[in-house]
């Protein structure tokens, strides 16, 4: 990928996430209930008028929509994403220390995830109509049928209560508290990995390709492994950067289940007690991640799948 | 007669799935054809009850018949799923037509808009609207909508965009039909089938999603009945309670499965008579 794409691709990432900081800062601004009652109401105190106009004065909560817009703005692209209000901390020092647990788990998962999906997916596309192949099939349904929270609940009644081998609650980021989280959010993500597996492989098999190596007498495991899986790479890659999208939604249900003190639950909090300044933060930041993610999956194409580079200099 | 027994005959597994939907959506309309009891009735001397003949599927943390709330929750789920799908549906095609057929800045404007969202993991800006709009069950369908309908969007204008290219909408546009007359007669009939495909693959999805966000406590609120919303509920009673956790659950899985079936054979269905 050339810089001018990057940089293209970098642009329409700063565009999209004035777009999502516009559009939360309009709904905060239309949000009922005002903001300074529920800081104080969080902070347990009932104040009288004149407080709440001085600290509206203060907050610059009278000036127009447009002039705290860009106010805001101007603060953000400093790193100021403002204080929570119920922590009384810069939200942008809260969202760093809930990152890492976050990254973590959902690294933690993929990789479990991919351990699942990958040789299940060529499995059953070599083995295709075979009993195999339907086995994973009926499984990859149900856990596409399941939601993800119910499967938390039940692996923690199995694991965590009855057996009693892994923590019910996760409130430290070591790895056995690492475990039931990440296996839901696995369980969940590869329903859906499997199938798309399945189906890239499958797509890949047609090739002339394949025929062609048969012909010349390869090993059925040689035309699996180094042709057929190294170009099914790319779509699958392309697939494991989206999916982190629901990834990122997906840890938050998970979180607040183990009480996994990651960014999800934090969000969670965030919105139960209309903390808006650490709502704001949050949702940059997933939109952050997210993109640059992307971003990532994108740029690698370069070095998964030679072609682009040659039908570009062409 | 005779054709509409070819077609069921044809299609046993798909006309049995519809049945199995129609099953579901007379449970949603009636739902006293299953059980007389009130799904908000608490009798606290019966709280947490095991599974009995009296309460099939227990009772909860109020003493309130647990199959009678599962089969009430049907008529928040389903109901809910449709109307979130029908709202995503008809804004994302809408747009997404608008956009293919007129191109140029109004096409710029609503793809880009769809870009913001789509660049954007779903749950995480419902929660976000949700939170700041208040948590309700219109507020969640609003705040997955908001964020769900790109997909319609960019799926109808690539449609559109083919349909376009057709001999027969160039003659229409010669012949001075009204552009609102090929918008409809062309563009969306035509792109209609695969829309609907998603459509209804997407049923069972949302109302995963739905249920998710009750059980953050952002979707239906207490004491309605409804499926992720009692599984939250039931949550602190995993060890003493599990029926409370297993039959909302179960319920939830089999109307999802039943909807996802719907959408996979209806996808099949529609590729082959494409393939004829």
């Amino acid at each position: 990928m050339s810089a001018k794409v990057i940089g293209r691709r970098i642009l329409q990432i700063l565009i999209v996430l004035l777009g999502i900081s516009f559009i939360t800062f309009c709904l905060i601004y239309l949000a009922p209930g005002d903001p300074v009652t529920a800081m104080y109401a969080n902070s347990g105190g009932v104040p009288n008028a004149d407080v709440i106009a001085q600290t509206r004065e203060e907050l610059g909560l009278n000036r127009p929509f447009f002039v705290q817009y860009v106010s805001w703005l101007n603060a953000a692209l400093h790193g100021d994403l403002g204080n929570s209000y119920t922590m009384s901390m810069p939200v942008s020092q809260i969202l760093l220390s809930r990152l890492w647990p976050t990254v973590k788990l959902a690294l933690f998962s993929i990789v479990l995830m991919l351990a699942f999906s990958v040789p299940m997916g060529m499995l059953t596309a070599v083995k295709k109509g075979k009993a195999v192949d339907y086995i994973v099939r009926v499984l990859t349904f149900i856990g596409n049928a399941l939601p993800s929270f119910w499967i938390g609940l039940m692996l923690m009644n199995a694991f965590g209560l009855k057996l009693g081998i892994l923590p019910v609650m996760s409130s430290d980021t070591g790895i056995q508290n690492l475990i039931l989280p990440a296996v839901t959010l696995a369980v969940s993500m590869s329903a859906a990995y499997t199938r798309q597996v399945r189906a890239a492989i499958l797509e890949e098999m047609k090739q002339g390709y394949v025929t062609g190596g048969k012909l010349r007498g390869l090993r059925p495991r040689v035309i699996l492994w180094r042709h057929v899986f190294k170009n099914a790479l790319l779509p699958l890659v392309t697939l494991l950067g989206l999916s982190f999208g629901s990834l990122m939604g997906g840890t938050a249900v998970v979180e607040v289940i183990f009480s996994y003190p990651g960014l999800g639950n934090l969000a969670v909090k965030a919105v139960t007690s209309r903390d808006y300044p650490l709502i704001q933060g949050y949702v940059l930041w997933t939109a952050l991640i997210y993109m640059v993610i992307n971003l990532i999956v994108d740029i690698s194409y370069e070095y998964l799948d030679p072609r682009t580079k040659a039908r570009r200099r062409a | 007669m005779k054709k509409r027994s070819a077609f069921i005959w044809k299609h046993k597994v798909f006309s049995v799935l519809l049945l199995l939907a129609f099953l579901i959506l007379l449970i949603v309309i009636f739902p006293e054809i299953l059980t007389s009891k009130d799904p908000n009735a608490a009798v606290m001397m019966d709280a947490l009850q095991a599974p009995s003949r009296a309460h099939p599927f227990g009772t909860d943390k109020l003493g309130r018949d647990l199959f009678a709330r599962v089969v009430y929750g049907a008529r928040t789920s389903v109901p809910t799923a449709f109307l979130l799908v029908f709202l995503i549906f008809s804004i994302g095609s809408f747009l997404g037509i608008i956009a293919g057929y007129f191109g140029g800045f109004i096409d710029a404007l609503i793809m880009r808009i769809a870009d913001i969202m789509i660049a954007f993991p779903g749950l995480v800006l419902a929660m976000a609207i949700v939170g700041i709009l208040g948590p309700n069950l219109m507020n969640a369908v609003l705040a997955i909508a908001a964020v769900s309908w790109p997909k319609y969007a960019r799926l109808a204008r690539s449609l559109v965009l083919k349909i376009r290219q057709r001999d027969y909408v160039a003659a229409a546009v010669l012949t001075g039909s009204r552009t609102g007359y090929i918008l409809r007669r062309y563009m969306f009939r035509l792109s209609l089938p695969t829309l609907i495909v998603t459509a209804a693959t997407d049923i069972g999805k949302m109302m995963l999603e739905m249920a998710a966000l009750s059980f953050l406590g952002f979707g239906a609120q207490p004491p309605t009945p409804e499926w992720g919303l009692m599984l939250n509920e039931g949550r602190s009673y995993l060890q003493i309670a599990p029926w409370l956790m297993i039959y909302p659950g179960l319920a939830m899985f089999l109307v999802v499965s039943v909807f996802n079936l719907i959408g996979d054979s209806l996808r099949d269905l529609l590729d082959t008579a494409q393939e004829e």
